[in-house]
């Protein structure tokens, strides 16, 4: 353990440390800091770093903003607000682009064979349960317990429509059976994905939403997917040209069991370099639409909110230092680690 | 070889298909009534519905995405009944039109829409911004190329030195800022704490309107601090990578052979690696363009520029949707038409890729 440690070069132990006292302080923020502790104190704004406050025994250690908050609480509140949006939307990325990416290679353009009608049945299925999903979830209310409502019960009723189209499928009359080009498919997807401005539609988006951290990494995770689903695509067209995967396709295993138990495995170190740039973008996102007035709602601090502050105080040299400092070593660190992972 | 080119068209077809039908879908969900916001606060009930009827708004969202489609494609059809010869002449521009018994058939560039604010086409607006944001994504590439040639040049022929290990710790911060970070620091730098040397502004456009409001003028230095800016990102790319390819074509045989000739150092450099080593820089190049004119944005907003970004931020503002989704309309359809492009111009030069 004490080897592995020493070989990685100077840099790598300096981002793993950083790494983990960003962990460490946002769990310590959620435990240990007081949610009354005083956030609004307009007799203390904009005093430097090292001073003590004029109207009650509070010491500002990095000085307060222009509405007298102390600086060294939102950076902790921002580090906790940027640890979970980062991990949270890289994790739906991550689902969305593994599982997407996957199949796409798994299956090719010429070796998913499916029934007419069942095709046309799931194609009508899936469209009307996305415009419902689309159209009639109140998202300007965006509760922890609806959210998980909302989404459940269009995935559920996907789920009961595609296995009612199978059943039907079997037992029609229509049996031809066409070749469905997935990879075809889901590359135009990427491509389209890809060619739109993320930035401008989250912009656009984060009208949509109340602003809590969860609603945040919704956006984000739904917009970064392409990225993970294209490396997934790439690692699993490498693996799927060697010989183990023939043999076990050819002992009979089950597609889902030679995708987990062969695939996965294999090409999960690529995909995890991905994941640790994720993390670093969706941390450069969150602080961007922070900063531009459109992220986290106003009661909860933000790494951008500080620089947004920063802007209109230009003097005050302590809320531009901190806040961009912590963005650059977290930016910093995870893609160092990232690179590292990469060899 | 024509076969490609077509199938390439028509998937580039689709994803733009596939991206419009994305931006009118996020758009109709966005909440807040365009209507009200366009009458203000105190607007009565028959002024809305008016307003609501002429936008298409009482209709149905299929009817309307029918509509927006028809508007967009450059073949279109239009019922007689509704629209009036000079009604076509006003929306859709000079177009070659026919008429059968019921229809006008036009053709047509693509109409992007009135913008609700200003009650002009969306499309002047967006050729009035765009470019000034090409201005601002060009000349910092050209800033990143020279500079980073250079210096990724400088370092690979001191390799392992203190100045190559202390440029390669400053090109990976690079590459780790966030633009608009960035934006911030070399503004207050810059612009406020040094101004009385450097001379430069915080904010600026191209354009200035003068003191005593005699029109505008061009002020070329509001170009400098934004282009270093928004040219960070790619600098620190092209560093690393023109010096390792430096590195790569110096071990070659050739420029082996061409110091064995004795040939000067200068010519050595300029003719032999130079020429070798720039072909993954090239390459970089034309990826990062399209993606410079969006990450454009904050840049924009820092220093007030006026290019696309900054109309996008402020039509937000004005809740006037039909610029937003013109602005993210055009910036996906040059980067389908850029991606397109350097398919056809890889399959020209390998054939491999024609066939797969």
């Amino acid at each position: 353990m004490k080897n592995w440690l020493t070989s990685l070069s100077r840099s790598i132990q300096f981002s793993m440390l950083f790494i983990f006292i960003w962990i460490i302080s946002s769990i310590a923020t959620l435990v240990f800091v007081d949610k009354d502790y005083p956030k609004l104190n307009l007799s203390d704004k904009l005093l430097s770093p090292f001073s003590s406050s004029i109207s009650s025994d509070n010491f500002y250690l990095l000085g307060t903003d222009e509405l007298g908050r102390d600086v060294l609480i939102s950076l902790l509140e921002g580090a906790t607000n940027a640890l979970m949006i980062g991990l949270f939307s890289v994790l739906i990325a991550a689902i969305l682009g593994i599982f997407i990416g996957s199949a796409a290679a798994y299956y090719g353009d010429n070796s998913l064979k499916i029934n007419t009608l069942e095709l046309i049945i799931k194609t009508i299925s899936l469209a009307t349960t996305l415009l419902f999903a689309v159209f009639i979830i109140p998202w300007t209310q965006f509760e922890f317990f609806s959210f998980w409502l909302h989404i459940l019960f269009p995935f559920i009723i996907v789920i009961l429509l595609f296995i009612i189209a199978k059943k039907i499928g079997q037992l029609s009359v229509l049996t031809k059976e066409i070749t469905l080009p997935l990879d075809l498919i889901i590359g135009r997807i990427i491509e389209v994905f890809e060619s739109l401005p993320t930035l401008f539609i989250l912009v656009a988006l984060s009208t949509l939403i109340n602003g809590s951290w969860l609603s945040i990494s919704i956006i984000i995770g739904l917009t970064s997917w392409p990225n993970i689903a294209k490396f997934t695509r790439a690692e699993f067209l490498k693996i799927k040209q060697t010989t183990f995967i023939e043999a076990s396709q050819a002992l009979g295993l089950s597609k889902s069991s030679i995708i987990i138990k062969h695939f996965l495995p294999n090409a999960i170190s690529p995909v995890l370099v991905s994941l640790a740039f994720g993390v670093a973008s969706a941390v450069i996102i969150e602080s961007t639409l922070a900063f531009l007035g459109l992220g986290l709602n106003a009661e909860s601090a933000s790494w951008g909110n500080l620089l947004a502050s920063a802007r209109q105080n230009i003097e005050a040299w302590w809320l531009t230092l901190f806040p961009s400092l912590a963005i650059f070593l977290v930016i910093y660190s995870c893609s160092a680690i990232g690179e590292k992972l990469k060899i | 070889m024509a076969q490609f080119i077509l199938r390439r068209l028509f998937y580039g077809f689709l994803v733009l298909y596939g991206v419009v039908t994305i931006v009118f879908l996020i758009f109709n969900l966005l909440p807040g009534d365009p209507a009200r916001m366009m009458l203000g606060q105190r607007a009565d009930q028959e002024a809305i519905e008016e307003i609501n009827a002429e936008l298409g708004f009482n209709e149905s969202i299929f009817k309307q995405y029918v509509l927006y489609l028809n508007d967009l494609s450059p073949l279109s059809f239009h019922n007689k009944i509704n629209l009036s010869n000079e009604e076509l002449e006003l929306k859709y521009g000079s177009s070659f039109s026919f008429e059968t018994k019921n229809f006008f058939v036009l053709l047509k560039k693509p109409f992007l829409r009135l913008s609700y604010q200003k009650r002009k086409k969306v499309s002047s607006i967006l050729l009035e911004s765009l470019p000034e944001t090409a201005i601002l994504a060009v000349s910092s590439i050209l800033i990143a190329i020279i500079i980073g040639v250079f210096f990724g040049l400088l370092s690979a022929l001191y390799s392992d030195s203190w100045f190559d290990k202390l440029l390669l710790l400053v090109s990976t911060s690079g590459m780790a800022l966030p633009s608009f970070f960035v934006g911030i620091i070399f503004a207050w730098l810059f612009g406020f704490v040094l101004s009385n040397y450097t001379g430069l502004n915080m904010t600026g456009s191209l354009y200035e309107v003068d003191d005593l409001g005699k029109g505008e003028f061009l002020q070329l230095k509001n170009l400098i601090l934004p282009a270093i800016t928004l040219g960070i990102r790619p600098l620190s790319v092209i560093i690393q990578l023109s010096r390792n390819s430096f590195l790569e074509v110096m071990q070659m045989d050739f420029t082996r052979t061409a110091r064995a000739k004795g040939i000067l150092f200068l010519p050595l450099i300029l003719r032999h690696i130079l020429r070798n080593a720039l072909n993954p820089v090239v390459t970089a190049v034309s990826g990062m363009f399209a993606s410079l004119m969006a990450g454009a944005v904050f840049v924009e907003i820092i220093f007030s520029w006026k290019g696309i970004g900054w109309e996008i931020v402020d039509a937000l503002e004005k809740y006037d949707l039909p610029v937003i989704m013109g602005a993210v309309l055009i910036i996906a359809a040059i980067f389908v038409m850029i991606n397109i492009v350097v398919d056809i111009i890889y399959g020209l030069l390998d054939p491999r890729v024609r066939y797969s």
